[in-house]
């Protein structure tokens, strides 16, 4: 789709593709046995449904999760979405891919639930992307604020003192910082391909 | 002649009278159908264990079935009704609070009378921890109202609902704790369906009663059984299953790393503080082509 595409008639601009993705998730939580065949599980992964990388990013599980990620990763989707669609793309794909590969052979977690390691790869995405186009300090001050913010969220998580419940996690989930992290470097590597 | 003849004529109309009410009271029928939890857990010779101490390790996984119908009862449902009903219960309690994986357990692994040795079968085949066992009791009764009596005509055993059939369902899920054999919680669900058919139609009036009836009564439980979960999350508080006299219960969550845990993203109410802070602040996205 382009960006003439998601304009109505007034001109006005329309983030089509965050808000795709957002109804897309909520489609897959809602649709009986549709996690059975979309979220993240190790052995099913080992067996070939290697398609489990991309689209457990869509199964959430828990109502607060999912509130939480998707409200998330709308403000920032949208954000990125305006800089540049393909960006957004990218990051999305990148991050699934990347964040799911680090779950899978840095961690032993069975299963993985949740789209927080896309809104990593876009907060850093839609960070980077606002060091490169401020000219003032305070927008500079901004971005590395959410990265520092974001940086010492992931320190806390591989030092183990991130309580889940900060995280709308339930009793039994455990917030998993590999995810965050190849989430991360997800949309770094999604930034730098877009300028390549 | 003629006085005999009236008297002979009136025992005739007396007669056929008894006889169509003796044929209709006939031809009310009533039927049960049930399966026991209990005669599959403990079949005859089989004694109960007492659980001392119950651990459970959260997130739960959770395998759903319907008990066996013992063999002195004829089945109510199709194997296939069985799996959509199970299938409702796991809809409503996928990603609940402290559970995991929901199986739909095959009716194929079920043994009739297979007790706690069946259970632990399923349970190393499909990795469940504990076990919700559902069993019904259906009876359904079938009376003639007097408008049966058009059944005479033939005509009016195709056309006229001269049969009123009432059909009373109760369905009971216990939950037990495999490892344990501890029975967790249980909850009932139950519903009654009244309908009307002629006399032809009667077999698939009640096949319909009888699957609307199981479906309203596995809703009902659906919502008793969040009752008792929610129940059961305060009880355990205190430390025992169910009371006093009842076994004691830990709850764990699965260590940190894995070990067939669940990992779950959740950067929570931060990541939507700053995507906020990012919206407010930053200064407009430099759009790129």
């Amino acid at each position: 789709m382009t960006e003439r595409d998601s304009r109505n008639r007034t001109g006005r601009w329309w983030p089509v593709c965050t808000l795709a993705f957002v109804v897309s998730s909520l489609l897959a939580d809602l649709t009986p046995r549709a996690s059975d065949w979309l979220r993240f599980e190790r052995a099913p992964i080992a067996r070939g449904e290697i398609w489990r990388l991309l689209t457990g990013h869509l199964i959430h599980e828990v109502e607060q999760l999912a509130v939480l990620d998707l409200t998330a990763l709308a403000l920032f989707g949208v954000y990125v979405e305006r800089v540049s669609r393909r960006l957004l793309g990218g990051v999305l794909l990148v991050s699934a891919l990347v964040s799911s590969l680090a779950v899978f052979f840095l961690t032993d977690y069975e299963r993985y639930v949740g789209s927080s390691a896309l809104v990593s790869g876009l907060l850093v995405a839609a960070a980077l992307s606002v060091l490169r186009s401020s000219r003032g300090g305070a927008g500079r001050l901004l971005a590395l604020t959410l990265i520092a913010l974001f940086a010492l969220k992931i320190a806390l998580e591989l030092h183990g003192s991130w309580p889940a419940a900060l995280g709308g996690l339930p009793p039994g989930y455990e917030p998993v910082a590999a995810a965050h992290l190849g989430g991360a470097l997800g949309g770094c590597a999604a930034v730098f391909m877009s300028r390549a | 002649m003629n006085r005999f003849s009236n008297t002979h004529r009136l025992f005739a109309q007396v007669a056929i009278a008894a006889l169509l009410v003796f044929t209709v009271a006939c031809i009310s029928t009533s039927s049960q159908r049930k399966s026991n939890v209990l005669e599959y857990l403990y079949p005859e010779g089989k004694a109960a264990s007492t659980a001392e101490a119950v651990q459970l390790e959260l997130p739960l996984n959770v395998g759903v079935a319907f008990v066996p119908e013992s063999s002195r009862y004829s089945t109510a449902i199709r194997p296939g009704e069985k799996e959509a009903l199970l299938q409702r219960v796991k809809a409503a309690f996928a990603g609940a609070e402290g559970i995991g994986r929901i199986e739909v357990i095959p009716n194929s692994f079920i043994t009739p009378g297979g007790s706690f040795e069946n259970v632990r079968q399923i349970q190393s085949a499909l990795g469940v921890d504990v076990i919700v066992l559902v069993s019904y009791d259906q009876a359904q009764f079938d009376d003639p109202n007097m408008a049966s009596i058009t059944y005479w005509t033939i005509v009016g055993a195709y056309v006229v609902p001269g049969n009123e059939n009432e059909t009373h369902t109760l369905v009971n899920a216990t939950v037990f704790d495999i490892d344990s054999e501890a029975l967790l919680l249980n909850a009932t669900g139950k519903s009654v369906v009244e309908g009307r058919s002629t006399a032809m139609d009667l077999e698939r009036s009640l096949r319909e009663a009888s699957v609307e009836g199981f479906r309203l009564a596995v809703d009902d439980m659906i919502v008793n059984l969040g009752g008792a979960l929610e129940d059961f999350r305060e009880q355990v508080k205190t430390g025992t299953v169910r009371g006093k006299g009842t076994p004691a219960v830990e709850l764990t969550s699965a260590s940190s790393g894995g070990g067939g845990g669940v990992g779950a993203g959740g950067l929570g109410p931060l990541g939507v503080v700053l995507g906020l802070l990012l919206l407010y602040l930053a200064p407009p996205a430099r759009r790129r082509a």
